[in-house]
């Protein structure tokens, strides 16, 4: 199968569902002939002119809040927030407007939205542009929260937000954008709700999203050679949450490990051990389910320092070797 | 400053404790506060904590070893210090601490232990700091596993940190002892298959079982199960029971028509007024009270040539648990209600089989009831608990054509056997005793009095 970026992936994405459908249409900052801060919408402007392509003032709140009401005339509008960090501006919209709509008017208003954004640390842009906020919109109900690790998701994932009725918002990676991964030419899409087991093991299970999940999957790699075998979770959506895959995973393994870029304090892996400790896994517990998360700290500047700020793959070998110690495996063929 | 570690004494009776397990290896820091090992006494395992910060460096008792309360059975010092002089006599057997503290009068570096063990002696109670209650640590699927095996989870030695029990250690532990292994293999399945190598491993985890072992669980040789420190407990005090108190049994069959109508007015009572119910035990407890403040001798110990005849009578009630037996106390019993008496002994009961009961809660009684009525059991001859005097035994409650008036009814009749220590009181007495206690249990009325 073909070889392609993470970037081109959602740029595929964005084509195919606007020559599918001529509702949808794409506006953000500097999308245009600019092709976006990280080159994701280059060319299209080209082929879809600046009607479809639409540049717009910097205002996440007019953005979001021009999308929402498309939305709700029956367009079908894919927002571009430049930097995740700026959804806040535009937090209103989505929040208030975007979210409650379908409910408040019993079911009558739909809006079929789509916000992309690109999130995460790593690329020396600082504490106003290296967050991770997925978990601000994941509390909210109404809205949808994707975050693909692989080129195959981002594209998959993207076109199943733009055919979905509801708002979704898409958190892409910066630092995956140039990643290479194998995406079919055909036609396909990826549910939204549904998680990926990424490798599969019976010692201990970690479960990941976006760039945590390659980080998990080296890790994984390490931990084999020395006997740990390490079943890695790509949640790929966030809510709604496939909570499922999750529980059957930790029942086989008894040990878990969340991992996720933004900091741990009220970050999402407290909702992925709730939800394993209120299953049925956790009379298959074996030690303590460990959140591996973000430092409590705004990203810094220093490139040392943003690094230990966030989870790498030596944290997660370790915190895997943690769990094999305080817990042995059943060793087989009996006892010392 | 190096500091030694003494066997702790855990509470006022006693007298020695078994090391189950060290949490910490040798040349391991610790932390003044941190469990460093547990101690079983009583049949219940107390984690103790190390006493001082330093550095672990030398273990003097190992695990599944008794020793005298005060014992020195580690030492805790700096990384580097000498330690040489407070190490036991070269020659003396290091978890022979009994045989050592004779052989310390003649070896010429003991002076130093000896001292320091005296002046360490003032204050064991202020050391002896345990975990709690002896709540044991475990892991989720370790205490789902040994509910599923009825297996005590305190017997359990947990590899875990701070000695937390895991899988791993359940189904060693199970695979050991010979604990349903069928069991551990049903246990392990989740709702995923599992591969099939881990179950049948663990079958054949009995080391002394022939390889030959079939999967099912049929084994052509015998199969040896070490005991657990309960059960041995259990063996110990059985033993110096029965071969140093001379055992009486006296039986008898009280009509408990009038007890059986009285539990049941008593029990719907309880229950109507937020209760959870009065048992035939709970107006026992009530009834030898009654007869043991009558009857002083049968509430009393023998210590060396006098006999400490108790004011008040502390009953214990023996509770069958997974894997051995507890003997909880109602303390002052004859001061209580048969309410206060039911709640106390619910709490003890439920306590005893989650293994939760602390060694003060077994400790002290004068008198015990041991009830087989439930399992059918007509009459029988039970050990007397040490130190106590006697021990009442509880038959089921049968109806019976029995002779009243010349006429034939039917009655409910129980046989109650009391087991005495015949050092202590001889047949007359205990006789009268029994007669006393049959004669409330006919009369429930004249508890009132």
């Amino acid at each position: 199968m073909r070889e392609i970026t993470y970037a081109q992936a959602v740029r595929e994405a964005l084509a195919e569902e606007m020559r599918r459908d001529p509702r949808v249409f794409l506006l953000g900052e500097d999308i245009g002939v600019y092709g976006g801060a990280f080159g994701v919408t280059l060319g299209l402007v080209e082929e879809f002119g600046e009607d479809r392509v639409m540049d717009t003032p910097l205002s996440e709140a007019a953005i979001i809040g021009a999308a929402v009401g498309a939305a709700v005339v029956g367009m079908r509008p894919v927002a571009e927030v430049q930097f995740s960090d700026f959804l806040t501006i535009g937090a209103d919209q989505l929040v208030n407007q975007a979210a409650k709509m379908r409910y408040m008017f019993g079911g009558k208003a739909e809006v079929p939205m789509v916000v992309r954004t690109p999130a995460g640390s790593g690329t020396g842009a600082a504490a106003q542009h290296s967050q991770s906020l997925e978990t601000w919109f994941m509390h909210i109900p109404g809205l949808k929260v994707v975050a693909p690790a692989t080129p195959h998701d981002a594209k998959g994932l993207l076109k199943a937000a733009i055919r979905d009725n509801n708002p979704v918002v898409v958190f892409e990676h910066k630092l995956l954008y140039k990643t290479k991964g194998p995406v079919p030419e055909d036609e396909y899409t990826v549910p939204i709700g549904k998680a990926a087991v990424r490798r599969e093991g019976r010692d201990v299970t970690v479960v990941a999203t976006s760039v945590m999940v390659p980080r998990s999957l080296q890790a994984a790699e390490r931990l084999a050679d020395e006997g740990i075998s390490a079943e890695v979770i790509d949640l790929r959506s966030l809510r709604p949450l496939d909570a499922e895959t999750v529980i059957a995973s930790v029942c086989k393994t008894g040990r878990a490990v969340v991992v996720h870029e933004a900091n741990k304090f009220a970050g999402f892996g407290g909702e992925i051990v709730g939800t394993i400790v209120e299953s049925e896994a956790f009379d298959f517990l074996d030690a303590p389910v460990l959140r591996l998360a973000g430092k409590d700290v705004p990203i810094p500047y220093n490139p040392r320092l943003e690094k230990a700020a966030v989870p790498q793959e030596d944290d997660i070998v370790e915190a895997c070797r943690r769990l094999m110690r305080e817990s042995r495996r059943v060793r087989v063929g009996g006892m010392a | 400053m190096a500091t030694q570690v003494t066997m702790p004494k855990l509470g006022m009776t006693m007298e020695e404790g078994t090391v189950t397990k060290w949490f910490k290896a040798e040349g391991e820091p610790v932390q003044e506060g941190e469990p460093l090992l547990s101690v079983l006494t009583d049949k219940v395992d107390i984690e103790v904590e190390a006493p001082a910060s330093g550095v672990l460096r030398k273990i003097l008792v190992g695990p599944d070893t008794t020793v005298p309360i005060n014992t020195p059975i580690a030492i805790i010092a700096a990384a580097d210090e000498d330690i040489s002089a407070l190490l036991p006599a070269a020659g003396s057997p290091p978890q022979g601490p009994a045989e050592s503290t004779a052989a310390g009068g003649k070896a010429p570096d003991g002076s130093g232990l000896a001292e320091i063990l005296q002046a360490e002696a003032g204050a064991p109670e202020e050391r002896a700091q345990t975990g709690g209650g002896g709540r044991v640590r475990a892991t989720p699927v370790a205490r789902r596993m040994a509910r599923e095996l009825g297996l005590d989870l305190a017997a359990v030695p947990g590899s875990g940190p701070r000695g937390r029990v895991t899988r791993a250690d359940v189904e060693e532990y199970a695979a050991r002892t010979g604990l349903g292994t069928a069991g551990v293999q049903k246990a392990s399945k989740t709702p995923s298959a599992e591969s099939s190598a881990e179950p049948a491993a663990v079958a054949g985890g009995a080391s002394s079982a022939s390889p030959a072992t079939a999967p099912g669980g049929v084994s052509p040789v015998p199969r040896r199960v070490p005991i657990s420190p309960m059960r041995r407990a259990i063996a110990q005090r059985m033993t110096k029971s029965a071969f140093t108190a001379p055992h009486v049994t006296l039986t008898t069959e009280a009509d408990v028509t009038e007890l059986v109508r009285v539990r049941s007015a008593l029990n719907e009572a309880d229950r109507n007024r937020g209760g959870d119910g009065i048992s035939y035990v709970d107006l026992f407890v009530r009834i030898a009270a009654r007869a043991l403040a009558d009857h002083p001798y049968l509430n009393a110990r023998l210590e060396g040539d006098e006999i400490v005849l108790e004011p008040e009578a502390h009953i214990g009630i023996a509770v069958a648990v997974p894997g051995g037996l507890l003997v909880p106390v109602i303390r002052r019993a004859g001061s209580l209600g048969i309410q206060a008496v039911a709640r106390k002994r619910r709490r003890l009961v439920e306590a005893a089989r989650r293994g939760e009961l602390s060694p003060d809660e077994m400790r002290g009684g004068t008198f015990t009831i041991s009830n087989l009525g439930a399992y059918g059991i007509d009459a029988f001859t039970p050990i007397i608990n040490a130190p106590e005097t006697a021990i009442l035994g509880l038959g089921r409650i049968v109806e019976k054509p029995v002779i009243r008036d010349g006429q034939v009814c039917a009655r409910s009749m129980m046989v109650l056997s009391l087991s005495f220590d015949h050092r202590v009181v001889d047949g007359v007495p205990a006789a009268e005793f029994l007669r006393q206690i049959a004669e409330l249990s006919q009369r429930p009325e004249l508890l009132l009095l």
